[in-house]
């Protein structure tokens, strides 16, 4: 890290926060990037890059990055690990073939060491299909449980309907503001 | 007594000595930022990048490279002014000073500083600039157009062509700031 990186890590204004939004492609990352910031949700194509949004919420200002999510992307998403205080891995929960996929994915990136000090949240996407997987059930099959390195939760959510979005946010918000500004 | 004296006489000055350094080199990155070399460095990388620039809303990950080396680039170039201005520069000596100084860094120096690792100013400033070229690029073509066009009906008038009032479009510089 060079002086200007130093320097903009020290000028950046407080309860300032970096989101990375990460998961398999199809999950619903950018529909919950631009469902929370109020933006229209009928002509979002799959990401082949990676959107940005610098968002306010409760006094927080969130800088959220959404990587997209195919296979052939998912070797650049390391490019955007540095400085992450909260992680949103997004899951399909009606896509129960690709699961297993999930999950590898989801475990490969907790052993990532920029993403060491991040909050970790799992949204559990897409409640209004029909046939989708419940929190609890993904908590299993995801072997959640098994997560000891990170401070985590799964929350159930429809990025369509908008419904329980905020209440992931918030959740992921009250973690990451505990673990930073009250050590100021 | 006059040990303890001289004791908090000597440390007084040296905190002096320190904070007129660092005073110093923030005044030199200054001038370094307002001198055409590194504007026209700065010019050179706009150049050689901006057409892989495009108005979206997502980001290519190209972006990101580019980003990245522009960091390194400045910085370089900075690092590499200060060796030759500043007599035993050491930038991790200046790191620390920064550091130091974290919350008594206001000024417009600063602001410029740390908007070369924000990577939205970044992008805004590639769209920008990509404006700016593809603007001069129709001009060019227009006046190009133009030039033709009247050679064309001179010649078709049996006229013989006069260069003197030979048209030229010079080189633009913009200056990031």
């Amino acid at each position: 890290m060079g002086f200007l990186s130093v320097l903009r890590k020290m000028k950046q204004k407080e309860k300032e926060m970096r989101i990375l939004i990460l998961g398999l492609d199809n999950a619903g990352k950018t529909t919950i990037l631009k469902r929370f910031n109020g933006e229209d949700i009928d002509t979002i194509s799959p990401t082949l890059g990676f959107n940005i949004k610098t968002l306010e919420h409760r006094n927080f200002k969130l800088n959220m990055w959404d990587v997209g999510g195919q296979k052939s992307l998912r070797s650049y998403w390391r490019n955007y690990f540095e400085c992450t205080d909260g992680l949103i891995w997004v899951v399909d929960s009606a896509d129960r073939r690709r699961m297993q996929d999930c999950k590898n994915e989801l475990h490969k990136l907790l052993l990532e060491e920029r993403l060491a000090g991040a909050t970790l949240l799992i949204f559990a996407n897409k409640q209004d299909l029909p046939g989708a997987c419940s929190a609890e059930e993904l908590q299993e099959i995801l072997e959640l449980n098994l997560i000891k390195t990170h401070h985590w939760q799964i929350v159930w959510c429809s990025a369509v309907t908008g419904e329980n979005l905020l209440k992931g946010i918030d959740w992921l918000i009250n973690d990451i503001a505990v673990r930073i500004f009250t050590l100021d | 007594m006059v040990e303890c004296f001289e004791d908090i006489n000597f440390s007084d000055l040296s905190v002096d000595d320190k904070d007129k350094q660092f005073h110093s080199v923030v005044g030199h990155i200054e001038d370094i930022l307002m001198e055409d070399e590194f504007v026209a460095m700065h010019n050179a990388f706009m150049e050689k990048h901006w057409t892989e620039f495009e108005d979206t809303e997502e980001n290519k990950f190209i972006y990101t490279d580019i980003f990245r080396e522009y960091g390194r680039t400045i910085e370089k170039y900075i690092e590499e002014e200060l060796n030759d201005r500043v007599p035993n520069f050491n930038m991790i000596q200046f790191e620390n000073e920064l550091k130091l100084r974290q919350h008594d860094l206001d000024g417009e120096i600063f602001e410029m500083l740390a908007t070369f690792s924000d990577f939205c100013a970044f992008k805004m400033m590639f769209l920008d600039y990509k404006n700016v070229s593809l603007r001069m690029e129709c001009y060019k073509n227009i006046i190009q157009s133009f030039c033709l066009f009247m050679i064309w009906l001179k010649m078709k008038e049996g006229r013989t062509v006069d260069f003197s009032l030979d048209l030229s479009v010079s080189k633009y510089v913009v200056n990031p700031f």
